[in-house]
C-alpha cells in the first residue's frame, strides 16, 4: 500500500515541474518607435529628461491623446519654441524660488509627461479645450500651432498654456502635502462641481473666486488662485479685486430690486452711487455689492501661507520670477537649440 | 482506500501522458512585436526607396484628393494642388499601434490640412474639419503599392510609386486640371446604354447614385479621387443588387465627348456631364450657400448691396445684441435639418451665444421656382419660419426681401462648377447679393 503512496507522490512531484521550458527573449517586445533622433530630441533629453525626468512629447502620440477629439500634431519649429518657453517661464521660475530652501522640489514633484498637440480640442458646438491634465502625471497642451513666433503675446500664452501648467503643478504639490481644511469652509456653500460653467467670471469673482472654474471644488479653487495670481501683475490683481467688490446693474434692475419685483441675492446688498463730473453734472450708477474681494484675499493669504510653510517659497516670490521672465522673453532665441 | 488510490493514479497517469506529449509549434518564427518592428523597417526602406516619391490617394469625409509625398531620412515632403501648388516638410515615423502604422506625427501644412479640426475657409472648429487621417495602418505592401487604412476614420488610402519622368509640378497641374474636369453642374449616368433614372451627382468628389432593386431604392455614395487620365472610386460599385463582384471603379475622361467612361472589364457604363440652365442648377442644388456676413470679431458684410447690408446690420443689432449674442452668419439653400424641419430649402442664421460658446439657430423656409421662359431667373415664395421665429424676426425680413424684390437674375462664378451664385433683382439692378459654398 505504501508503495502506491510513494508512486502517487512521485507522480505529483513530476507533474508540478513538467512544463517549465519557457525561455525569455533577450529583446523587449516593447518598441518605442522612436526611429530617428533629431537635435531637438537631444536638447529635450538634456533639458527635460535627464535633469527632471520629464518626457516631453512634441510628436503626436495616439496613446497620449484624448481620442474624443480630432486634432493634428504640433509644428516642429513651434514645439522647439514652446519647449524653451515652458522651461524658461515655468520650470526655471520654480527652480529659482526653491533652489535655496528646497532644491529638489522640481526633481521630486513634476508632471512626468508633457504632450504637445497642434490644434485646439474643438467640440461640436464650437467651444474648445486648450489644456488637460491627468492625475498630476501628464499635462497636454493644445493649440501649439497658433504660437506666433514673430509676435509673442505673454497674456495669450498664459491663457493657453502657462495658466494650465501652474494650475496642474499646484495639484501635484497639493497631492504631496495637504492644505488647511479651513480653506474649504470659506465658501463651502457655493462650490458646485457641475454648475460652475453657468457662472460668468465676473459673477464668480463677486462670490469670492478668481475664476468660474474655481467654483468646481475647493482643490480647484486653491490651484486656480495660484495660477491666476502668479501669471498676472499686481495692478491687474488689484483691478480684479476692485471689480469683485460689486457688479454694475442697470437702472431698471435697480428699480426691480428696490420694489421687490426682483429678489436681491442673499450675499449681496443693493446700492446706488451718485457722482458729479467737472461740469457739475450728476450721474448715478447702480450696484449689487458682494464683497468678493475680501473673500478672495482671505483665501489668497491661506494659499500663500501653504506654499511658505510646506514648500519654502511665497507666491509673491514666484510671481516676481514669472513676471520678470515674462518681460524678457523677447530676448530669448527660440529658433535655435 | 486502495481502490481510490488506483483511481487517482490512473487519472494522474492519464494527465501526465497528455500534458507534455508534444510542444506546440509556433506559427511564426518571431514574436508579433518583432514581426511588426521588422515590417516597419521594411516599409520605411520601401518608402525611402522611391527617389521621385509616391502618389498618395487620400480619402476624407468629403471625397478624395491626391498628394505627392517623398520620404527621406525620417522626413516627408508633401505637395498639393488644392489652393495652387504648395509643399511642406515635416517628420514621419513608422510606429507600432496594433500593427505597422505610418504616422505623420509632426505638423505638415499640406498633409494635416485635411485632418485639422478647423475646415479651410471656416473660422471656427467643429471637431471634424475635412475628416482625414494622418496615421495609417499598413494593410499590405509591394514594390510599387502600399495599401493603407486610416487609424481613426478607417478610410482606405493608397500610396503608389511615382515613376513618371516629369516634375511634380507638371503632375500636380495635370491632376488639378482633371479635378476641375470632373466638376459639372449636373451629370447623366448611363449603364448598358440606358440612363440611370434617379438623380445622380458628383459633389465635392463624392459620387452619388441609386441602385434600384425591386421596390427598393438604395443610395450608393462613393468617394472618388482624380487620376492622371480620369478618376477612380475608393471601391468598386454595381447596379446589381447583392452583387458579390462589383466592377465599376476606374474611369477615363473623354474630352471630345465630355464624359467619363468606365474602363473596367465587362462594364458598359459612362457618366455624361451636363450644363442645364442656371435657374435649374440653383433650384436643384442640394448644397448650403453662405452669405458673406459675420459680426463675431470684425464686422464682415461683403458681396451684397447696401440694402442687404442694412438688413443684416439690423438683424445683428436688434435680434442678437440685446441678448448678448452676435450674428455669426447664415446660409440659404438645402436645409441641413430637413426632414426633421419641414423646410427642404431655407434661410438659416446662426448667432453666437452670450457665453461665447455654442450657437443659436433660426430657420425660415422658402420655395424657389424657375421663371418660365428664362434660363437664369427665379422667384422666391411661401416663407415658412419654423425654428426660433420669435427670436429672429429679421430672418423673416430678409426672406421677405427675396420674395418682394424678385424675380432675380442668377449669375455664377464658374458655369462648369459654380461655387457662388449672385442674385440681382429685376426690379432694381442695384440690389444684389452673392452666396457661396
Amino acid at each position: 500500500m505504501k508503495r502506491f503512496q510513494y508512486i502517487f507522490f512521485l507522480l505529483v512531484s513530476i507533474s508540478t515541474f513538467s512544463c517549465s521550458t519557457d525561455t525569455i527573449h533577450s529583446e523587449s517586445v516593447i518598441d518605442l518607435g522612436k526611429d530617428s533622433s533629431t537635435d531637438f530630441d537631444e536638447w529635450l533629453t538634456d533639458n527635460y529628461t535627464l535633469p527632471y525626468n520629464i518626457c516631453f512629447n512634441y510628436r503626436y502620440e495616439d496613446i497620449e491623446t484624448n481620442k474624443v477629439y480630432n486634432v493634428v500634431p504640433a509644428d516642429y519649429e513651434k514645439s522647439i519654441a514652446l519647449a524653451k518657453l515652458i522651461k524658461y517661464l515655468w520650470l526655471d521660475a520654480y527652480v529659482e524660488v526653491t533652489k535655496q530652501v528646497n532644491p529638489n522640489l522640481i526633481h521630486m514633484y513634476c508632471p512626468r509627461v508633457i504632450q504637445l498637440i497642434g490644434s485646439a480640442a474643438w467640440q461640436e458646438d464650437g467651444s474648445f479645450m486648450l489644456g488637460q491634465a491627468e492625475g498630476g502625471l501628464k499635462v497636454t497642451l493644445y493649440d501649439v500651432n497658433s504660437l506666433n513666433l514673430d509676435d509673442l503675446d505673454v497674456a495669450s500664452m498664459n491663457d493657453k498654456w502657462f495658466h494650465t501648467m501652474h494650475h496642474e503643478y499646484g495639484h501635484i504639490l497639493l497631492a504631496a502635502k495637504g492644505y488647511d481644511t479651513e480653506f474649504k469652509l470659506i465658501t463651502a456653500d457655493t462650490y458646485t462641481s457641475t454648475g460652475w460653467s453657468t457662472y460668468s467670471t465676473t459673477e464668480a469673482r463677486c462670490l469670492g473666486y478668481v475664476s468660474n472654474y474655481a467654483m468646481s471644488s475647493a482643490d480647484e479653487d486653491f490651484v486656480e488662485l495660484t495660477a491666476v495670481y502668479v501669471t498676472h501683475s499686481q495692478d491687474w490683481w488689484e483691478a480684479m479685486l476692485e471689480k469683485a467688490k460689486q457688479t454694475k446693474i442697470s437702472a431698471s434692475y435697480y428699480m426691480a430690486y428696490s420694489n421687490g419685483t426682483k429678489e436681491v441675492p442673499t450675499n449681496a446688498t443693493l446700492k446706488s452711487v451718485t457722482t458729479t463730473d467737472s461740469e457739475g453734472k450728476e450721474s448715478t450708477s447702480y450696484y449689487l455689492f458682494y464683497g468678493g474681494d475680501a473673500t478672495i484675499l482671505k483665501k489668497w493669504e491661506m494659499v500663500d501661507a501653504y506654499y511658505q510653510k510646506n514648500w519654502g517659497f511665497s507666491l509673491s516670490d514666484l510671481r516676481s520670477s514669472v513676471l520678470t521672465r515674462s518681460n524678457s522673453i523677447n530676448t530669448l532665441d527660440l529658433n535655435t537649440l | 482506500m486502495t481502490k481510490y488510490m488506483y483511481i487517482c493514479m490512473m487519472i494522474l497517469t492519464t494527465i501526465l501522458c497528455c500534458s507534455c506529449s508534444s510542444n506546440q509549434d509556433d506559427i511564426f518564427d518571431e514574436s508579433p512585436s518583432t514581426r511588426i518592428k521588422n515590417t516597419n523597417q521594411k516599409v520605411k526602406e520601401l518608402l525611402e526607396s522611391s527617389s521621385n516619391g509616391w502618389y498618395f490617394d487620400l480619402f476624407t469625409a468629403t471625397g478624395g484628393t491626391n498628394l505627392l509625398l517623398k520620404f527621406v531620412d525620417g522626413k516627408v515632403t508633401a505637395a498639393d494642388y488644392r489652393d495652387g501648388i504648395s509643399s511642406a516638410e515635416s517628420f514621419y515615423s513608422m510606429i507600432q499601434n496594433g500593427g505597422p502604422v505610418l504616422s505623420f506625427n509632426t505638423y505638415n501644412s499640406v498633409i494635416h490640412a485635411y485632418s485639422d479640426p478647423v475646415s479651410p475657409g471656416n473660422n471656427k472648429g467643429d471637431n471634424e474639419g475635412l475628416g482625414a487621417d494622418f496615421e495609417f495602418v499598413v494593410t499590405s505592401y509591394s514594390t510599387d503599392t502600399i495599401e493603407l487604412r486610416g487609424l481613426k476614420h478607417q478610410r482606405m488610402c493608397r500610396l503608389t510609386r511615382y515613376k513618371q519622368d516629369v516634375s511634380w509640378e507638371t503632375t500636380l497641374n495635370t491632376l488639378s486640371t482633371m479635378n476641375e474636369d470632373i466638376q459639372a453642374p449636373l451629370y447623366a449616368f448611363y449603364s448598358n446604354g440606358q440612363q440611370v433614372v434617379k438623380t445622380n451627382s458628383i459633389n465635392n468628389n463624392v459620387l452619388t447614385t441609386y441602385q434600384i432593386s425591386g421596390l427598393d431604392t438604395i443610395m450608393i455614395t462613393v468617394p472618388i479621387v482624380p487620376t492622371l487620365d480620369g478618376f477612380r472610386t475608393a471601391y468598386p460599385f454595381s447596379y446589381e443588387a447583392h452583387d458579390s463582384n462589383p466592377k465599376i471603379q476606374h474611369f477615363t475622361f473623354s474630352k471630345k465627348m465630355d464624359r467619363f467612361v468606365c474602363v473596367d472589364s465587362g462594364v458598359d457604363f459612362y457618366i455624361q456631364k451636363a450644363y442645364p440652365p442656371l435657374n435649374k442648377v440653383w433650384t436643384e442644388s442640394t448644397n448650403r450657400w453662405w452669405f458673406n456676413v459675420s459680426f463675431i470679431n470684425d464686422t464682415i458684410l461683403k458681396e451684397m448691396s447696401a440694402d442687404f447690408a442694412t438688413l443684416f446690420t439690423n438683424f445683428h443689432s436688434t435680434d442678437c445684441v440685446p441678448f448678448g449674442e452676435k450674428l455669426y452668419g447664415g446660409y440659404m439653400g438645402y436645409n441641413e435639418s430637413y426632414p426633421n424641419d419641414v423646410n427642404e430649402h431655407a434661410f438659416v442664421f446662426y448667432s453666437l451665444k452670450s457665453t461665447g460658446s455654442g450657437y443659436w439657430k433660426g430657420v425660415v423656409g422658402y420655395t424657389c421656382t424657375k421663371v418660365e421662359g428664362t434660363n437664369d431667373q427665379v422667384v422666391f415664395s411661401k416663407l415658412n419660419p419654423t425654428l426660433n421665429k420669435a427670436y429672429y424676426p429679421h430672418a423673416q425680413t430678409i426672406g421677405q426681401e427675396f420674395v418682394e424684390k424678385g424675380p432675380w437674375v442668377i449669375t455664377v462664378d464658374n458655369k462648369k462648377a459654380p461655387t457662388s451664385f449672385t442674385f440681382t433683382s429685376t426690379q432694381d439692378s442695384s440690389l444684389y447679393i452673392t452666396v457661396s459654398q
